[in-house]
């Protein structure tokens, strides 16, 4: 066989191994919890997009505001036309990197990123567990943030209704993105 | 006498507030996508080409109006306790579709690239199209 044929085949086993290094999840779990004097609220969103790049060992989120789902309608108005103006800011995302996957499986490790709400970015370290399943991988987690931080309005006359550190737990389920 | 009178007046009055306030706000809160017209009906193939196309316009046209999409089924899922219906759109876009708690249809009887028409509200796009509170809709209501 002569050496450019046999580099190109090389090549393309090269190039599939990279592909294939990279995984998507279109129906990520996001949840938020509120804890507050006079009521507790949850809003769960169904449909977070993360792709998991296990070459550049970068994980990044992306979710629609508007996608949040409330027990209450009002909750759901409230959330997006005063707190977090969805028209203005319809996405929120993360990035984030991590270290040697393979060798973190099944425990929680920090990984470090960025995480924009509200048009506002802020550092995070969030605690996570990467599973493997079948030679997909499952990551989930959870972490506070401060509402304040993300220049997030409470009315006072509301403000025993919503919690200042409000709980965010996530759950991604990644297929290989070539498959998906 | 006048007094009980009065009282009975102005118990009449809140009913009749209450009745007005519940009227006006009914509709905001209690939206149903399955008894409320469709504002745009469109193929799942031109609404994920629109998104890919301009995101900003696509958004302002459709987010959180109710649409009906007519497409073929790419596949169903049950994950997190969810059933959506992934409608087939291009190679880079599907149309997500998150079934109503009252949708009861069985996700079991689709089968892949079945023709359905769903109707729900339209949240907008990532890679994706996003619908929440989809029903199945029936061709009968666009003939």
């Amino acid at each position: 066989m002569n050496k450019p044929l046999l580099f190109l085949i090389l090549s393309f086993f090269v190039i599939g191994n990279i592909i294939g290094q990279q995984y998507i999840a279109r129906q990520g779990q996001v949840t938020f919890f509120s804890y507050a004097s006079v009521e507790n609220i949850e809003a769960k969103n169904n449909q977070a997009l993360s792709i998991l790049d296990l070459e550049k060992k970068e994980m990044a989120v992306s979710m629609l505001m508007r996608a949040f789902v409330f027990k209450k309608d009002l909750m759901h108005e409230h959330f997006n036309e005063s707190y977090i103006e969805s028209d203005l800011f319809p996405k929120a995302t993360f990035e984030g990197n991590f270290n040697d996957i393979e060798n973190s499986l099944n425990q929680a490790h920090v990984m470090k990123g960025k995480i924009t709400i509200h048009g506002i970015t802020k550092n995070i370290d969030i605690k996570t567990t990467v599973k493997k399943v079948k030679q997909n991988y499952a990551i989930s987690g959870e972490f506070n943030l401060t509402v304040k931080d993300f220049n997030i309005k409470i009315p006072p006359i509301l403000s025993n209704n919503i919690a200042k550190v409000v709980l965010v737990k996530f759950k991604f389920q990644y297929l290989d993105y070539e498959s998906n | 006498m006048i007094k009980n009178y009065s009282l009975l007046l102005k118990s009449i009055f809140f009913i009749f507030l209450s009745f007005f306030i519940y009227k006006a706000l009914y509709p905001h809160f209690f939206r149903n996508v399955k008894n409320s017209n469709a504002v745009f009906f469109i193929s799942a193939k031109d609404l994920a080409k629109q998104f890919n196309n301009n995101e900003q316009k696509s958004n302002l046209k459709y987010n959180n109006k109710i649409i009906t999409i007519y497409g073929t089924v790419e596949k169903v899922s049950f994950l997190n306790n969810r059933k959506t219906i992934i409608l087939t759109g291009n190679s880079k876009t599907s149309i997500i579709c998150d079934l109503d708690d009252n949708e009861l249809i069985q996700l079991n009887t689709l089968k892949k690239n079945q023709q359905l028409y769903i109707k729900g509200i339209c949240k907008g796009y990532l890679k994706d199209v996003i619908l929440l509170n989809s029903f199945i809709d029936t061709k009968d209501n666009y003939e």
